[in-house]
C-alpha cells in the first residue's frame, strides 16, 4: 500500500535512531547506495576486528536493491532500519565464527556461521554460496559475509511472500522473475 | 485488489483502521480514542511555519470538543456552509470546497457519514470518507484539536458547538501528514477528493461565449464550484480589492439567478468567502440600494443581510473583478451539452522514475519518448446531429500522486501536463508498443494540454476522428519523480492501454559450440593467461577487463570490482569450478565483443556512458525487450547518481540479464510463460547471481 | 592475487586486440529525413490559494502571532540537533555492535530451506 505511516507513538530507541537515519539520508530522507558504501566503510575502520577489503559500489547497489521494495533505488527509514539490525546481528555471528589467525571466517566455519545466522542450508546451496561469496580459498571475509546473508534474507522473505497459500511451490511469470532477480 | 474495494460503498480502511473495531474497543475500555497514527502533537501541526518550536505555534493546546464548550455537537441543525469558517490556516481552498459540498446534502454524507455524535457511543473518535487517486478511503480521527487562547486555531463553526467541520479538515491533514501541508492549493483538489469527480478550469479573462449558461447549468446538475482572483505577480501587494474582494483566494459559488431590475433581465450570482465574514461590498451586496428596484417578493427571498461571507454581485462585475473559475462535474455527463449522455471511465496508474520514464516534455527530444504511454482506440463518432464533423470527444485529465505530503521534505507540485499522438499505421492494432524517439521527430502532436501547469491535475477535452492515438502524459522537464492517475472519459466506448513492450530475448544457441570450434591463436592467448590450471579465476577476469578498459580510454568507468567478477564468472560457469574454462571464456570475450561495439554505438553524446534512454536502445539491439518497469529495475540498480551505466555495470547487467532468461526458459521448457519452482531451485538460481 | 602479476603481458594485449577500437564502431544510422516542428511548450506557474497571510482571516493572523494563554517555555534538556560529522555518525550507529552470547540469541531469525 502507498500510503506510508510516518509519525507514530515511538520508543526513544526509534527515535535516536531516526535522527542518525536523517543525518546519514540528507534532504531526500532516503539512503542511496554510495551513502550506504560510506558509511559502511567508516565504520568497518572503526572496527579493526572485521577483516574486509572493504564494501564496493557494486555490492552496495546490490544490497540496496535488495531491501527496496519500491524500486527507486534507495532506502527509506524502514528498510534501512531491518538492514541496519541484520548487519549488527551478523557482525556478532561473524565475529563468533571467524578463525583466529586469517581474520577471516574459513570454510570450515561457514556452515555453523549460517546456522548461527539463523539459516538451515542443504550442501548444494551452501557450495553454490562458497563459489559466489568466498575467496579461492573458500574463507570469506566480512564485506562478501554481509553481502550474501543480505542477499540470502531477502530471497527467502521474496520466496515466502510469493507463496502464499504456503505449498512450497511459486508460480513466476518471465516479467516476475526479472523484476525480482535483476533487481538484487 | 479485492471486488469493489476502494469504491464509496467498500472504501479502504485508511492505515487499516477500523472506525467501527477501534469505536467498540474505546468504549469496552471506557477510554477516549487517542490517535497514534496521528498523534496530537507538534509534528500534526507542521514543520515549518507551523513546525515545533515555531513562534507561531507556541501556546497551542490540543483539547477536545468538552473541553472547549459545554454541549459539544457533531452537526446543529443540518450540514450548512455557515459551519465552514476559515482559521489560521491557508486552506481557504479545502473550505471553499466543503463550502460547496454543503449545498449537495448526498454528497456530502458520502464524505461525511450519517451516525456520529458527540452523545450517543461517544469515543472521542470519528471518521469521513475521501477520495484519494481513484479509490476512496475512510479515514478516522481522533477529537482533540489545536487550539489558543482557548479557541480553535484552524476552521470551525459560526455556530460555536458545532465540530463536524473542523473534524473534517483534521482528517484530510491526517491524510496529507500534517495541517501545514494544506496550506495554499486549488479549490479543485477538494472538489475532486470529495466527489471523486472530475474538474475544468476556466480562465475569465478569456472566458467562452456562454459562460453565464455554463455555469448556470453546473449548479443545476449538482456540479461544485469556485472562483477566485489570481495574484499576478510577486509585486500584487494588495491582498484585498478596493470593493473587499481578496486575492490570491478561494470562494465558493453557491447560486446563479435572473432578476427583473428596472424592467431588464439582471444575471446574479452568489459568492461565499470561506472566511465566514468580509463581503464583497460593491452592486447588490447585501444592503446595496439596488435591492429596492426589484420585486419585494424576491428580494425577500434573495436579499442576505448578514455579516456571513455570502453576497450577491451582478455576473458583470463577477467577470470583471474575478480571474478563475473551477467546475467539479460529478461524472463528466454533459460537460458542454444541456443533455446527458452515458460516459466511460478509465483510470490508468503510472509512475515518472529519473532516468527510466521521467522524459519531460517534447521540448526535450532526446527524452520524451521514454515517458509512459497509453494508448487510447476512439471506435465511433458522438451522437450529434447538429455537428457534420465526424469526431469523437474525450477528456483527458492527468493527476500527479501525493506531492502535498512531500512538502514536508521540501518537495511540492510538479509542472505537468499531456500531448496525444496518432498511432502509426505499422503499429495500429497491436498492443505491446513503446514509440522511438524518431517517431516523435517525425509526427506532430494531434492534440496536447493548452500549457504545463504546477497544478495537482491538469485537464483538457479534445475531439479527434476516429481511430488509434496515444497519450503521453509528462513533467514540463526530465528527471522529475512522481507517481501519477491518468484518468480517460469517452462519450462512447473506447479502448485503452499502456503501451509498452513484450519481454522477450533474442539468445543465441550456446550448446553448440566446443573446444574444436575454437580458433588456435584465440587458445594459445587463453593457455598463456590462465596459466597451468587451464581455467580463468576471478581476478584473472577482473585484470583481463580492467586492462580493456585502461586501452580503451573512451570508455568511462571506476573499474571491475571483485564482486562484480565473481558475479560474471558465478553466471557464465557452467561446470560449478568456479573458474572459466577455454569455452566459457571465449563464450563470455565474444559477448564482450559484441557489447563493446553495442556500447560505442548507442553513446550518441559520446559520454562513455550510457545515458538510461540510450540504455533502452542498447538493451534492445543486444536483443533484449524489456518493459517500463524492468527498465526501471534495470536503471535503479545499474545507473550511478547521474542515470549514467558506465561500462562495467553495463556489461554486468548484460550478463545478468541473459543468465536470467537462460535460467527462466531452463524452468519453462514448453514456454508457458510461467515457471514453477520450489524454495530450493529458488535458492540455488537466485544466490549465484 | 598472485594471478595480477603473471599474467602474460603481451598475451593480454593481443587479447585485447581481438575487441578492435573505437574507429571500428560503425556509427549508427541517424535519422535525417523531415523532422516536425513542434511549438515549443509553455509552463505556467499559478501560485497556489491560501499561500499568503493576505489570504487568512486577520484576527486569525492576530491570534497566530499571539504567545497563548500557559505559554510554554522552550525546555531546557531539548536534544542537540547539531548536524554529525560522519566519524560520529558512524561511531554512534555501530556503538554496539559489540559481541555478546546474549546479543546474538537475541531474536533469532530462523529460516530452513
Amino acid at each position: 500500500n502507498h500510503f506510508t505511516n510516518v509519525e507514530a507513538y515511538e520508543s526513544d530507541e526509534i527515535r535516536q535512531f531516526r535522527r542518525l537515519f536523517a543525518q546519514l539520508a540528507g534532504d531526500d530522507m532516503e539512503v542511496c547506495a554510495t551513502e550506504l558504501r560510506n558509511i559502511l566503510n567508516k565504520v568497518l575502520s572503526r572496527h579493526q576486528d572485521l577483516k574486509t577489503d572493504g564494501f564496493s559500489l557494486d555490492t552496495c547497489r546490490s544490497m540496496v536493491a535488495v531491501m527496496d521494495c519500491d524500486t527507486n533505488g534507495k532506502l527509506g527509514f524502514e528498510e534501512f532500519k531491518y538492514l541496519w539490525n541484520n548487519i549488527k546481528k551478523w557482525q556478532c555471528v561473524y565475529k563468533q565464527y571467524v578463525t583466529d589467525q586469517s581474520g577471516t571466517l574459513g570454510r570450515a566455519q561457514l556452515p555453523n556461521a549460517l546456522k548461527a545466522a539463523g539459516f538451515h542450508l542443504k550442501e548444494e546451496l551452501r557450495q553454490v554460496i562458497v563459489r559466489r561469496y568466498a575467496d579461492e580459498d573458500g574463507s570469506m571475509d566480512f564485506n562478501s559475509f554481509i553481502s550474501c546473508l543480505v542477499r540470502l534474507d531477502g530471497m527467502f522473505r521474496t520466496f515466502k511472500s510469493l507463496d502464499r497459500d504456503g505449498s512450497g511451490q511459486i508460480q513466476v511469470t518471465i516479467e516476475d522473475w526479472l523484476q525480482l532477480t535483476m533487481y538484487s | 485488489r479485492a471486488e469493489g474495494l476502494g469504491q464509496h460503498n467498500n472504501a479502504i480502511k485508511y492505515l487499516n483502521q477500523d472506525y467501527e473495531a477501534l469505536k467498540q474497543q474505546c468504549i469496552e475500555s471506557g477510554t477516549l480514542f487517542r490517535d497514534p497514527q496521528f498523534p496530537a502533537g507538534p509534528t500534526a501541526l507542521g514543520f515549518k511555519e507551523l513546525g515545533p518550536h515555531s513562534s507561531k505555534t507556541r501556546g497551542v493546546e490540543w483539547k477536545r470538543p468538552s473541553e472547549l464548550v459545554d454541549d459539544p455537537q457533531f452537526i446543529v441543525g443540518g450540514a450548512t456552509r455557515t459551519d465552514i469558517c476559515q482559521g489560521a490556516l491557508g486552506d481557504c481552498w479545502l473550505l471553499a470546497a466543503i463550502g460547496s459540498l454543503t449545498l449537495n446534502e448526498e454528497l456530502l454524507h458520502r464524505v461525511v457519514p450519517h451516525g456520529q455524535s458527540f452523545q450517543e457511543d461517544y469515543a472521542g473518535i470519528f471518521h469521513f470518507q475521501i477520495w484519494q487517486f481513484g479509490e476512496w478511503v475512510d479515514v478516522v480521527v481522533d477529537d482533540q484539536l489545536p487550539t489558543k487562547d482557548g479557541e480553535l486555531l484552524f476552521v470551525h463553526s459560526a455556530e460555536c458547538t458545532e465540530f463536524w467541520s473542523a473534524l473534517l479538515e483534521k482528517a484530510y491533514a491526517k491524510l496529507n501528514g500534517c495541517y501545514e501541508s494544506l496550506s495554499g492549493g486549488s479549490t479543485t483538489e477538494g472538489f475532486e477528493d470529495f466527489t471523486g469527480g472530475v474538474a475544468e478550469m476556466y480562465d475569465l479573462k478569456r472566458p467562452p461565449r456562454n459562460m453565464g449558461h455554463i455555469i448556470r447549468k453546473a449548479l443545476e446538475r449538482g456540479s461544485l464550484l469556485g472562483c477566485s482572483i489570481d495574484i499576478t505577480s510577486a509585486f500584487d501587494m494588495e491582498a484585498v480589492t478596493f470593493k473587499k474582494l481578496v486575492k490570491g483566494h478561494a470562494y465558493s459559488v453557491t447560486a446563479f439567478r435572473d432578476v427583473n431590475y428596472r424592467g431588464q433581465q439582471e444575471q446574479l450570482i452568489r459568492i461565499r468567502n470561506p472566511w465566514g465574514q468580509v463581503e464583497w461590498t460593491g452592486a447588490w451586496s447585501d444592503g446595496s440600494s439596488e435591492w429596492n428596484n426589484i420585486d419585494p417578493d424576491e428580494r425577500e427571498e434573495l436579499q442576505l443581510k448578514m455579516e456571513d461571507g455570502e453576497f450577491w454581485m451582478s455576473f458583470r462585475d463577477f467577470m470583471r473583478e474575478f480571474s478563475r473559475l473551477e467546475i467539479c462535474n460529478l461524472t463528466p455527463d454533459a460537460l458542454t451539452k444541456d443533455e446527458l449522455s452515458r460516459w466511460h471511465t478509465q483510470v490508468f496508474e503510472g509512475t515518472w522514475r529519473r532516468g527510466s520514464t521521467a522524459g519531460g516534455c517534447r521540448n526535450h527530444p532526446a527524452t520524451f519518448w521514454i515517458n509512459p504511454q497509453f494508448k487510447i482506440k476512439l471506435l465511433e463518432e458522438d451522437d450529434d446531429p447538429g455537428d457534420d464533423e465526424v469526431a469523437c470527444s474525450f477528456l483527458v485529465a492527468l493527476m500527479q500522486k501525493h506531492r502535498r505530503r512531500e512538502r514536508r521534505v521540501g518537495g511540492d507540485m510538479h509542472t505537468i501536463g499531456f500531448a496525444v499522438y496518432e498511432v502509426p499505421e505499422e503499429a495500429q492494432g497491436t498492443q505491446n508498443v513503446h514509440l522511438k524517439k524518431d517517431f516523435f521527430l517525425r509526427n506532430q502532436s494531434r492534440a496536447r494540454s493548452e500549457t504545463f501547469i504546477n497544478l495537482r491535475e491538469v485537464s483538457n477535452q479534445i475531439r479527434l476522428p476516429p481511430g488509434e492515438y496515444i497519450v503521453v502524459p509528462s513533467t514540463f522537464e526530465p528527471h522529475k519523480e512522481a507517481d501519477f492517475v491518468l484518468r480517460v472519459f469517452t462519450e462512447k466506448q473506447s479502448d485503452t492501454a499502456e503501451l509498452d513492450e513484450e519481454i522477450s530475448a533474442d539468445l543465441a544457441d550456446e550448446e553448440e559450440i566446443t573446444e574444436d570450434d575454437i580458433e588456435d591463436g584465440f587458445k594459445n592467448m587463453f593457455q598463456q593467461l590462465a596459466g597451468e590450471d587451464m581455467e580463468i579465476s576471478v581476478f584473472e577476469l577482473r585484470t583481463i577487463l580492467n586492462r580493456v578498459i585502461a586501452r580503451h580510454k573512451d570508455l568511462k568507468t571506476d573499474g571491475f570490482s571483485v564482486d562484480s567478477c565473481r558475479n560474471m564468472v558465478n553466471l557464465m560457469d557452467k561446470d560449478g569450478s568456479a573458474r572459466l574454462g577455454l569455452v566459457e571464456f571465449q563464450i563470455l570475450w565474444n559477448k564482450i565483443r559484441s557489447w563493446l561495439t553495442i556500447f560505442r554505438q548507442h553513446d550518441l553524446d559520446k559520454s562513455g556512458t550510457m545515458s538510461s534512454y540510450e540504455m533502452r536502445m542498447a538493451l534492445e539491439s543486444a536483443g533484449f525487450k524489456l518493459n517500463n518497469k524492468l527498465h526501471q529495475v534495470v536503471v535503479a540498480r545499474y545507473a550511478d547518481d547521474n542515470m549514467g551505466v558506465d561500462f562495467d555495470n553495463f556489461v554486468c547487467c548484460l550478463v545478468k540479464l541473459e543468465a536470467m532468461f537462460r535460467f527462466f526458459r531452463s524452468m519453462d521448457p514448453d514456454g508457458t510463460g510461467t515457471a514453477v519452482m520450489n524454495l530450493a531451485e529458488w535458492l540455488l538460481l537466485t544466490m549465484c547471481g | 592475487e598472485a594471478a595480477k602479476a603473471s599474467m602474460d603481458e603481451s598475451a593480454l594485449d593481443s587479447l585485447i586486440d581481438t575487441l578492435g577500437g573505437p574507429e571500428d564502431v560503425p556509427t549508427t544510422p541517424v535519422y535525417t529525413g523531415p523532422e516536425v516542428t513542434e511549438d515549443d511548450i509553455y509552463s505556467r506557474y499559478l501560485e497556489e490559494m491560501g499561500k499568503r497571510e493576505g489570504s487568512l482571516p486577520p484576527e486569525y493572523v492576530k491570534l497566530l502571532k499571539s504567545k497563548g494563554q500557559d505559554e510554554v517555555l522552550p525546555k531546557a534538556n531539548e536534544p542537540n540537533e547539531k548536524p554529525m560529522t560522519d566519524d560520529e555518525l558512524a561511531e554512534t550507529l555501530s556503538s554496539d555492535f559489540t559481541c555478546s552470547t546474549a546479543s546474538a540469541q537475541e531474536k533469532k531469525t530462523s529460516l530452513t530451506e
